[in-house]
């Protein structure tokens, strides 16, 4: 048995002799008395003995040992010697692995997780001959503190009191691989013992699937855990976006999703400074939940809006995901880039058609800024500047080269149109795709010789889906007249269930699709409209521009969570802009506030075809950091925590030994009392100093005179 | 006797005057050398006449009442009581212990009172014309003063009292049996002791000695206040007064033990004493001397 506080023990021993001492120091010095009866005192004396003087010796024992009971349970006593499994001789090499993610701020109220870690670690890189160690830093990108073992056990240890929580998850697996580098044999006369120590908290939305098989098959495991015995309790906005609503954009729908991590329900009140407005939105929060909180809220201007939300009146275990920051894009009225070989031909083209559709103020005398058409041959990098939407209709066959372009633009997150207006567009959608990395739901071929497409109507509206679905009841009346003429069969075998697979969001009587839209992993959307416009009704029907309205909207929202990127992720962004990095500058208003100043530690702006890219390998602090050129800002980002820091459940110790480990000799021991029995080794002490006061109590009444 | 012993500090005349018309009597009848107050053992003709009794052959003739035969024809001798004088004995025990004087500084130890005590009882039995003797009782008869009536002894008896010094010793029978040896008549031994010896079964043995030859013996068991209840303090360190070592104890932790066995060993030495025949008397050393002998001369006198 070892005590966490041992001087503390050792304060009670001295205390224990305390009575003894304090009845020495105060013993009254005798007077001296010649006595006549002193056989009858000798004779009470020896009567005493038998009784008192033992009543004495018990209520000094009890006294003594209920103080020294009562130092232990102060000391923190713990059993070590089944739970630890460094030995102190031999050689032996020894890994200490230090969790210093979010989390590892939580306190049970007293004190940090990362103080109790900072403690575990330094015991445990302590000089002892034979031994060599390391430490591994572990957040996002954990690292070694020195390339190899080392017997620089003061540097470790300093680096062990530098240690500060990042807000960033730590990286398990990328621990475990940069451990069992380290504990790698180098040959095969090397036989030390193998020591691997992993100090955290064990948090399950990190540990959950942690593999422990890349180390080596003899390595020892102790894991050191420093969460407390319960979780605590905790409450964290998780989410929080900001989304242009409508073609106008003059609103914007404001989601703030709050994690409940605790086991009583919860009022939340978060209020949202975005610009120069305030907002609020209350809730009650279920517990273990995540509570979806949304309002609409009025745009002020164009451009990027940054902001933060945080929550109100909220005491909890991990303050800094109280708060998060949040940038919304007002694009404004979307701009189009068209890529046709039609224009010239008098009469009804589809890309006209096609083009009033997306643009309706755009008549046929009219131009407006916001649409351009560009033919496939004059294509080059900057056709696409500046385009929200790229649309392809009647372009002809493509080349690779422009192709590529296309794929490109998918490939930054932008959205293109497709519309299959000729049988060669079968060919480019092929291609476009596969170099897009887009993976269409059915592979597109042209009819087949000899058969047309026309006349044909939507089925399957029953369960619509976007961007039918926003029609409502409606929808049946609008799609009623529609006939679509011209577009695009599909290949024999590669047939799919419509009903079932989102990507198809209309179907033809024929079976083929009316709508696909597919993303890339990228961000990119692929979508297309199998028809031809010109030999369709739709335009002449007015459905044409609600639907292609809707369309344009889901092509235009983004999926990367409104330009909010984690701490510990490398954030890797392009700029579209003409002017060189070097006048650009990055302002942030990290840490909550709400002033903004310049900073050059967040990351660099580089020059990348076209653009300027920017690139930060670690953003280590939350906030709103924007790319601005001359206090115009070009690119705003929201760096935020990693949600799942803040939900302080813990493996018990069974998962981790049994199952993460399995195969491995290893020890766990927990701070808690849940994992560990052994940790409610001070509450016994208390019960024996209890029990010692009763005995005395007894004592005393037994042996009463 | 309005000269003696001025000379003692242990007699105190002026303060004796009150008990000046008391007599120390007994109930016992006594051998006297002259005549006194109390009744003889012997049975003679010159006292007063208390009885007839029918004549024996052998008997003394003068002793026959000549008219009452003459008158009824049967002869009787005429009994009269001799009255004598009283043979008093003051044996006090010179133990050590007998010194104990408590922790106080005000008080005297039990020898000063019983040297008190005896000297008043001295001059007291004087008054009496009755014959004072004197024992210093150690393992053996440290001292001894045969009785006498004279002024000289009694202020030798009281001079002797004033010089008497204690002995560490444990024992008393054997200056008991020595006095016994020593004394020839039947009179009063008046026996002043603490009863702390070791040999307290001898000691009543010799006791008896003299109830079996016919002496009165008054057992004055002298008791110290502190001896009954130990002193009040936190820590004593008791030293035996009779080589019996040094304890260190704090008296209120015995302070009940000790005092169930001290009543009990003065309830055993009062029940030794009234088995043995003698009479008992406790006197505390807390109560004036005076008053203890002004009450015990009363219930005496009867």
């Amino acid at each position: 048995m070892t005590f966490s506080a041992p001087w503390i023990f050792g304060l009670g021993i001295a205390a224990a002799t305390a009575p003894v001492l304090i009845h020495w120091l105060t013993r009254p010095r005798p007077v001296k008395m010649p006595l006549s009866t002193l056989r009858f005192v000798r004779e009470a004396i020896q009567q005493r003995s038998a009784v008192d003087r033992l009543r004495d010796w018990i209520i000094l024992a009890l006294r003594c040992l209920a103080i020294l009971l009562l130092a232990a349970a102060f000391a923190g006593p713990q059993w070590t010697s089944p739970t630890n499994l460094t030995q102190d001789e031999g050689d032996a090499i020894r890994i200490v692995v230090l969790d210093v993610s979010q989390s590892m701020a939580a306190s049970d109220g007293t004190t940090p997780g990362i103080q109790r870690a900072r403690s575990f670690a330094s015991r445990y890189l302590q000089y002892r001959p034979g031994l060599k160690t390391n430490l591994i830093v572990a957040g996002a990108r954990p690292a070694a503190v020195f390339d190899n073992v080392s017997t620089n056990f003061e540097s470790l240890r300093e680096e062990v009191a530098r240690a500060e929580v990042l807000p960033e998850r730590m990286d398990v697996d990328a621990a475990l691989e940069l451990a069992a580098r380290q504990l790698a044999s180098t040959g095969e006369n090397d036989t030390r013992r193998r020591e691997l120590i992993v100090i955290s908290d064990f948090q399950r939305s990190g540990w959950g699937a942690a593999k422990f098989d890349v180390l080596p098959a003899n390595t020892e495991i102790q894991l050191e855990s420093t969460a407390p015995e319960t979780a605590p309790d905790n409450m964290a906005i998780v989410s929080a976006t900001c989304q242009p609503v409508g073609a106008q954009q003059d609103r914007m729908q404001l989601e703030v999703r709050v994690g409940n991590f605790s086991g009583n329900s919860r009022n939340v009140t978060v209020e949202a400074n975005i610009g120069e407005s305030v907002h609020r939105l209350e809730a009650s929060c279920a517990p273990r939940q995540v509570t979806l909180l949304t309002q609409e809220i009025p745009t002020s201007g164009q451009g990027w809006q940054s902001g933060q939300v945080r929550l109100l009146e909220t005491s909890d275990a991990v303050a800094a995901d109280n708060w998060r920051p949040i940038v919304a894009q007002l694009r404004g009225r979307p701009q189009y880039v068209m890529v046709s070989s039609q224009g010239n031909r008098p009469g009804i083209e589809s890309s006209r058609i096609l083009a009033c559709a997306l643009v309706p103020e755009l008549t046929t005398d009219s131009a407006s800024d916001r649409f351009r058409m560009v033919r496939p041959e004059l294509l080059d990098n900057q056709s696409f500047a500046g385009a929200d939407l790229i649309a392809v209709n009647a372009a002809g066959r493509l080349s690779p080269e422009h192709l590529g372009m296309l794929a490109q633009q998918i490939r930054r997150g932008k959205s293109v149109l497709y519309v299959t207006s000729e049988s060669i567009d079968a060919a480019n959608l092929d291609q476009l795709a596969e170099m897009a990395a887009v993976e269409l739901p059915i592979r597109f071929a042209p009819p087949r010789v000899g058969t047309s497409r026309s006349d044909l109507h939507l089925v399957s509206l029953e369960n619509p889906k976007p961007p039918l679905a926003s029609f409502g009841d409606s929808l049946t009346a609008l799609a009623e007249p529609l006939r679509f003429s011209g577009g695009l069969s599909i290949e024999a075998g590669t047939a799919t269930a419509a009903t079932s697979d989102d990507r198809i969001r209309a179907t033809l009587n024929d079976g083929t699709p009316a709508i696909v839209v597919a993303r890339s992993s990228s961000g990119g959307t692929l979508a297309v409209l199998n028809a031809d416009l010109a030999a369709s009704n739709m335009w002449k029907t007015g459905a044409l521009v609600p639907l292609m309205d809707e369309l344009v909207q889901e092509l235009l929202e983004s999926d990367d969570n409104s330009g909010t990127f984690l701490c510990g992720e490398p954030i890797v962004a392009r700029i579209e802009t003409s002017a060189a990095a070097d006048s650009l500058a990055i302002a942030t208003s990290d840490s909550g506030e709400n002033s903004a100043h310049w900073t050059d530690t967040a990351g660099k702006l580089v020059d990348e075809g076209g653009a300027v890219v920017w690139q930060w390998s670690s953003p280590d602090r939350p906030g709103v950091y924007r790319i601005e050129e001359d206090r115009n800002t070009l690119f705003a980002a929201a760096v935020a925590l990693p949600p799942e820091e803040s939900d302080l459940e813990t493996l018990s110790a069974e998962v981790v030994k049994d199952r993460l480990a399995a195969g491995y000799t290893v020890r766990f021991q927990a701070t808690g009392g849940i994992a560990n029995p052994d940790q409610n080794l001070w509450q016994w002490f208390v019960v024996g100093v209890v029990l010692c006061m009763f005995g005395e109590l007894a004592a005393l009444m037994a042996y009463r005179t | 006797m309005a000269s003696v012993a001025r000379g003692s500090r242990f007699f105190e005349q002026q303060a004796l005057a009150g008990l000046a018309h008391m007599r120390f009597t007994t109930a016992h009848r006594v051998e006297g050398s002259y005549s006194g107050r109390h009744q003889s053992r012997q049975q003679g003709g010159a006292g007063e006449f208390v009885d007839f009794r029918e004549y024996s052959g052998g008997e003394d003739l003068r002793r026959l009442d000549w008219k009452l035969l003459a008158r009824t024809g049967k002869s009787f001798v005429r009994l009269h009581q001799e009255e004598t004088n009283l043979v008093c004995t003051l044996a006090i025990d010179g133990s050590e212990s007998m010194a104990f004087a408590g922790s106080r500084t005000r008080g005297g130890s039990k020898l000063e009172y019983a040297q008190y005590l005896a000297t008043a009882l001295a001059y007291v039995i004087s008054l009496g014309q009755d014959q004072v003797g004197l024992a210093l009782l150690t393992e053996k008869l440290a001292d001894h003063m045969p009785p006498g009536s004279t002024s000289l002894h009694v202020t030798r008896v009281m001079q002797q009292i004033e010089e008497i010094k204690t002995t560490p010793t444990a024992n008393a029978a054997g200056g008991l049996r020595f006095l016994f040896e020593q004394t020839t008549r039947r009179g009063v031994l008046l026996y002043f002791t603490d009863f702390l010896m070791e040999d307290l079964d001898e000691t009543f043995a010799a006791l008896r000695l003299f109830r079996h030859r016919g002496l009165e013996v008054l057992a004055l068991h002298l008791v110290h206040p502190e001896e009954e209840s130990l002193p009040r303090g936190t820590a004593f360190r008791f030293i035996g007064m009779e080589n019996d070592g040094v304890l260190n104890c704090s008296p209120d932790e015995i302070r009940t033990q000790y005092a169930e066995k001290f009543s009990a060993h003065t309830a055993m030495v009062r029940q030794m004493a009234l088995a043995a025949g003698c009479d008992y008397r406790r006197l505390s050393t807390s109560v004036p001397y005076l008053q203890a002998l002004g009450s015990f001369l009363v219930e005496r006198s009867g």
